[in-house]
């Protein structure tokens, strides 16, 4: 709220140079009552406004236009006044908005889900696009103040998909929909017998045949997922691939040019530092392709290409779903690119499609059998330190499975590349600890139970996850899961370690889709 | 890491409103707070933590404006 209490401002996102602007204001006779950056923009608009000699009805979006073009950094505003009781302006840039049209009647969120129960039409806001609401119709406007007319998009999610449908938490209805999460996003990108196809993107041979190589960039889970895409990509289409955490990406200066491909993996599509190295390496001439869940969300609008998980809203905090189908997404991605590149033999593709499509009816067999998992989970709810190994892509699964562990259950927990363990962690094991491994590649089945033993011969309590026919060994606890192609096999050990998160989290007694200290989309740098 | 909801209509709009605060509360929960249009000036009503704490802030149901919108962030960056 302004000083005059003309103005009230709703805000999401950072002002970069809130300090200079307050001083400014400061220097105009305007007070402040808090610390935040936020106040600065009724004040700046109260400013504006009173500058402002005309009185035509336009008075108030100018001067919040003139606002806008001092703030630096991301925001979505929305700004009410009784001056004008009969709309709301709002105005975005680099922070999601999103406008619901009804019938005399009109909503705004940051993000779709919060909508749906109310309307399935939606305006997606540009940068700097500006809309003027009223109860019976909406205005937009340019940088400049001109105004245009904007589609409206209909979006196909279902209401019910924001309600928890008879589970607990949103976490455990998300597991469990991913049989269905992992059909949608395999829609019609392929049938067995024909090429796969991407009806949203147009990336041509000539192009393809020019990269030199790859770059997969995200945070997170969706940084997870996209070392499994490394895998996938390198071994069916021969082209070096590195993947990197967005926020060191962008601030080592990479080596980018034309011959780089880079994709960015983001759920929401605001992950702030995942758009902010697009953008980098944009300038520097590279194509970007993003992969997200949301429909015109903002890493969708800055790449070149995009393609989307179709994974339906994911709402508890860590993310489940999301990852699963980011991986099938890139496995897909990587036999279509291998497909224009004739860079692997047909048959070992369309095994591998088979093996993508028999993935949703082997989940449901891991989903149907829970309880090992459930006792295992009451044995180990109260230990401090849980440690996770794994070999070649099992590394990449451990790694997301201490992930969900840290996330919902506030355990410390590491994951390691099991060869890596002599050298360096393994003096941690003590009596008593807990290890979690996985085991997936018959290749390397031998390497990873001797990697084991050196831990319970330390004392370590064990549970294994995997589809390999062990040596009867001393483990305490073997989930056994479907057999699949190693490449992908990840999509299925994940789950177990999903579960086992969640079981630890309730049995503690924690708000499992809500952690502490964690937000769903990191939207700040 | 936050969100917001608006509303603007013929319909009573502080629930609505709080139903979309709850619905986007997963993008972060320190606290959060409602902005409402009342006769001709603006009341604002705002606590820190769970948006369900909104509920409990005395007046909320005297809200009668049918243009509102609501914040909520993390930290305590109201």
């Amino acid at each position: 709220m302004d000083n005059s209490n003309s103005f009230a401002v709703v805000h999401n996102g950072i002002i970069e140079n809130y300090s200079d602007l307050r001083d400014f204001l400061g220097k105009n006779g305007y007070t402040f009552l808090s610390q935040t950056d936020t106040e600065v923009i009724p004040n700046l608009i109260h400013y504006y406004f009173s500058k402002d000699e005309k009185t035509d009805d336009e008075k108030f979006l100018r001067a919040v236009k003139c606002c806008v073009n001092d703030l630096k950094g991301s925001y979505a505003i929305e700004v009410i006044s009784p001056l004008y009781p009969d709309r709301i302006i709002v105005v975005r840039k680099d922070s999601p908005l999103v406008i619901g049209k009804g019938v005399k009647e009109n909503h705004i969120a940051s993000d779709i889900p919060a909508l749906l129960k109310f309307t399935k039409d939606f305006y997606l806001l540009n940068d700097n696009e500006y809309a003027v609401i009223y109860n019976d119709y909406i205005k937009f406007y340019n940088s400049n103040l001109e105004e245009h007319t904007k589609p409206v998009k209909n979006i196909e999610w279902d209401a019910s998909a924001t309600e928890k449908g008879g589970f607990e938490d949103f976490m455990l209805k998300e597991i469990y929909e991913q049989p269905n999460s992992i059909r949608e996003t395999i829609g019609s990108r392929f049938k067995l017998g024909e090429p796969c196809s991407f009806d949203d993107i147009d990336i041509s041979k000539e192009y393809l045949s020019t990269i030199n190589k790859i770059y997969i960039v995200a945070c997170g889970t969706a940084m997870h997922a996209g070392l499994v895409g490394k895998n996938l990509i390198e071994k069916l289409c021969n082209i070096p691939v590195c993947v990197d955490i967005a926020s060191e990406f962008r601030y080592r200066n990479p080596i980018i040019d034309e011959k780089t491909l880079c994709i960015y993996v983001s759920q929401s599509g605001e992950t702030a530092d995942t758009i902010a190295a697009l953008k980098l390496s944009k300038s520097k001439g590279a194509k970007t392709l993003a992969i997200s869940n949301v429909i015109g969300s903002s890493i969708t609008r800055e790449a070149d290409f995009c393609i989307y998980t179709h994974a339906g809203p994911e709402i508890a905090v860590a993310s489940t779903k999301a990852y699963t189908s980011q991986v099938v997404l890139l496995a897909i991605l990587a036999i279509y690119f291998a497909e224009m590149l004739g860079s692997t033999d047909l048959k070992i593709l369309e095994d591998l499609k088979k093996d993508i499509l028999d993935l949703p009816s082997k989940i449901h067999a891991i989903l149907d059998n829970t309880q090992e998992l459930q006792d295992f989970a009451k044995k180990v709810y109260t230990q401090k330190d849980m440690f996770f190994l794994g070999r070649g892509t099992d590394y990449n699964t451990s790694l997301e499975g201490s992930l969900k562990l840290k996330e919902i259950s506030y355990i410390h927990s590491e994951a390691y590349a099991a060869g890596e363990l002599k050298h360096g962690p393994i003096a941690l094991i003590e009596n008593g600890i807990t290890v979690i491994s996985i085991i997936t590649d018959s290749n390397l089945v031998e390497k990873s139970i001797s990697n084991i033993q050196e831990v319970i011969t330390r004392g370590a309590r064990t549970l294994i996850v995997t589809n390999q026919n062990l040596p009867n060994a001393n483990f305490d606890f073997v989930i056994n899961i479907p057999k699949t192609n190693p490449l992908i096999s990840p999509i299925l050990s994940v789950i177990p370690l999903q579960l086992i998160s969640y079981y630890i989290s309730k049995n503690k007694g924690l708000d499992v889709d809500k952690p502490r200290n964690l937000a769903k989309s990191v939207t700040v740098e | 890491m936050c969100g917001i909801v608006g509303y603007i209509g013929e319909k009573k709009a502080y629930p609505i409103l709080i139903d979309g605060l709850l619905c986007l509360e997963y993008r972060g929960y320190d606290s959060s707070g409602i902005a409402s249009l009342e006769k001709n000036e603006v009341k604002v009503m705002k606590d820190k933590g769970r948006v369900k704490n909104l509920y409990n802030l005395n007046g909320l149901d005297k809200l009668e404006g049918t243009i509102r919108y609501c914040s909520h962030k993390m930290g305590n960056t109201w």
